[in-house]
């Protein structure tokens, strides 16, 4: 008696959903998606600290320091313009990075309230949006980013919109699919005999037992997102001269590729290593996730 | 926040429902009305008294589970009325629906999946009262704690998540909050056959015990006679989306009428293996609802069937469907009047019972 009055009176250990730390138990036991958390965080804290880690101004060049190969002043070399890269580099994952997170930022707010209210409605609702959904999916996605960005005109600002715009549609399927099944579960039937409002119910019942999937595509459309934001930025849709982005670096560096193939390594090995963190780490959250697999 | 339990009312239809129907399109049609349908229900007439337990019985796929959900309209019905208090609900809109729906709450089966499993027990059970404005925020966690207790939980459950509870203490949850609100109404679909036997038991007398503290009505869908005989005032047999037969349980259980009825008694197991000759056993599935048999629903499986079973479908008259439940009535049923026990099966059940008791002493006390 004595023992279990002891155990209620106990302060109760603070609990912040039992989700996410059976979540964080079981990716903690995945060095790989662990691997790919710690690339991404690095990533941030470069792109965050920008200003303090680079050695020189990322847009000061100098007619002394043209095209060097990398030295003991310059680790990764200069660009054309003397330039150097590694500054470029660090400046310009901010570019990369906010491109990758804003513009899937906006696919989420444009495809899934679409999504949840075709699967929640149903009905000609369903039909209108997943109509338009397919027509969009029907174009491939960089070719509608390159039309959407040259329709909207060159900036970073805008390639994040025209990004965010051709991955919606994603978003829309995935939440409208997961909205689907969910709907017919008893608790959400139990909420609406509860007498909730089809408002509440989308809130309280489905958004959170839909979050999960989201999660998943959206480190995994982060990583497309930011390969898309360097192939504008390549292509001159992107970041605008002379602000640094990693496809831009890519951009100038494909003129001297013999001559100094140093401009083009450090771009290219930045971009590979983040989207293959983004993406192992959203395999590993997938598996994390995923409530079939109890380990 | 008390029960209002109104003694001195007369004993008045809580429910009346009438020529109820759920029919399911299975094919767009190009033409309307010209598409496939299921009669999941298929025109069920019956009262509720307010006070009593109604159980309603059938097979599975005989429209019991649909019935329910067109009761709480959380099926929109394809015809017929149900009246709440006299209230007709049936056309009601969502909104309009939703005040009664403090009044009238819903068990659910499967206690693994009615319950949302990212809110926690405090937040279910105050999503209710929230929902219909139901006190400050300290009574409503005060009324959470009561109903914590009513259902043999403690409130330190109330921080806990649904995943780490055992399937009867989910269903205790989901019974929770069925009460939440403060129902007169309070409708169970199967709500034991997903558990436990031993659980079930408990479950059961839970809610015994709550009808009888906080005055409810139950209606209670199930396929276990045993359950419904031992619950029930009255029983409804469903077969194919129609009621065949509406009798108190005594009356049910001693004579049934309608030749399902006899049947479905007939296949209930007995503990005496001397008694076991009678069994009735019934040739063929169950038709389609898709196609359901024409006249009596019955007639492609009745052992009793004559030519006018084919052509006539008959209506539920004095308790029962079915054309000739007189003359069925007059002939040897399943005997379900024991024999004489012997004193060798009493000596060996006494024996039995309090090895028995002693086992769920020892379970309780570990």
């Amino acid at each position: 008696m004595s023992i279990s009055n002891a155990a209620a009176t106990a302060p109760a250990p603070a609990r912040t959903g039992w989700s996410q730390s059976r979540v964080w138990r079981r990716l903690r036991r995945n060095p790989t998606a662990l691997a790919g958390g710690v690339i991404v965080l690095l990533f941030i804290a470069i792109a965050i600290a920008a200003p303090l880690l680079a050695p020189y101004e990322p847009n000061v060049s100098s007619w002394l320091t043209v095209r060097k190969p990398p030295t003991a002043a310059h680790w990764m070399g200069t660009d054309d313009v003397g330039r150097d890269v590694m500054s470029r580099l660090i400046h310009g994952s901010r570019a990369s990075l906010s491109a990758g997170i804003i513009s899937v930022a906006i696919a989420l707010l444009i495809g899934v309230p679409l999504g949840v209210l075709a699967g929640y409605y149903g009905g000609w609702l369903d039909a209108v949006i997943s109509r338009v959904t397919e027509a969009v999916l029907a174009c491939p996605f960089l070719i509608l980013a390159i039309a959407l960005a040259a329709f909207l005109g060159p900036s970073l600002t805008n390639a994040m919109i025209a990004i965010g715009i051709s991955a919606a549609p994603i978003f829309v399927r995935l939440a409208r699919g997961q909205v689907l099944s969910v709907k017919t579960e008893d608790y959400v039937q139990g909420a609406r005999a509860v007498g909730c409002s089809d408002f509440r119910i989308i809130r309280r019942y489905i958004l959170p037992n839909i979050f999960p999937p989201l999660l998943v595509q959206s480190t995994l459309t982060i990583a497309t997102a930011i390969i898309a934001e360097a192939s504008l930025s390549f292509l001159g849709l992107g970041q605008q001269p002379p602000d640094p982005s990693w496809g831009s670096m890519l951009n100038t560096a494909k003129n001297f590729i013999t001559q100094a193939p140093w401009m083009a390594i450090w771009p290219g090995v930045a971009i590979f290593v983040v989207v293959f963190g983004f993406n192992i780490l959203g395999d590993g959250l997938r598996d994390a996730l995923d409530p079939r697999d109890s380990r | 926040m008390a029960q209002v339990v109104n003694i001195d009312a007369p004993k008045a239809n809580i429910l009346e429902v009438e020529g109820l129907k759920k029919h399911f399109p299975t094919s767009k049609a190009l033409i309307p009305g010209g598409g496939r349908t299921v009669k999941a229900v298929d025109g069920v007439s019956f009262t509720v008294v307010t006070g009593e337990t109604l159980a309603i019985v059938g097979e599975s796929g005989c429209g019991k589970s649909t019935l329910a959900r067109l009761i709480l309209r959380l099926t929109d019905l394809t015809d017929g009325t149900v009246k709440f208090h006299g209230q007709d609900i049936a056309k009601l809109s969502e909104r309009q629906m939703r005040p009664l729906r403090a009044r009238m709450q819903m068990i659910f089966q499967d206690p693994f999946a009615s319950l949302n499993p990212r809110m926690s027990v405090a937040e279910i059970l105050t999503e209710p009262m929230i929902v219909h404005k139901l006190g400050d925020r300290r009574e409503r966690r005060e009324r959470m704690n009561e109903l914590l207790g009513l259902v043999g939980l403690s409130p330190r459950h109330a921080d806990r998540y649904p995943h780490e509870f055992s399937g009867g203490q989910r269903q205790r949850i989901g019974i929770a909050r069925a009460l939440a609100a403060g129902p007169e109404l309070v409708i169970g679909d199967e709500p034991v056959s997903a558990l436990d036997v031993s659980v079930q038991a408990q479950v059961i007398n839970l809610l015994e015990d709550l009808k009888r503290r906080l005055g409810l009505t139950l209606v209670i869908i199930s396929h276990d006679l045993a359950v419904v005989r031992h619950m029930s005032d009255r029983v409804g047999v469903m077969y194919l989306g129609k009621m065949v037969e509406l009798a108190p349980t005594a009356e049910l259980f001693a004579s049934p009428r309608h030749p399902y009825t006899r049947a479905l008694m007939s296949a209930v197991p007995l503990p005496d293996p001397s008694a076991r000759s009678n069994r009735q056993i019934l040739e063929g599935d169950v038709p389609s609802p898709l196609n359901p048999p024409s006249g009596c629903r019955f007639h492609t499986r009745c052992p009793y069937v004559r030519e006018r079973c084919r052509t006539e479908e008959p209506l539920l008259d004095s308790g029962v469907a079915c054309h000739f439940w007189r003359e069925i009535e007059a002939l040897p049923g399943p005997d379900r009047t024991a024999k004489p026990i012997s004193d060798a099966y009493q000596r060996r059940r006494a024996l039995y019972m309090e090895r028995r008791v002693n086992q769920d002493d020892a379970v309780a006390a570990g």
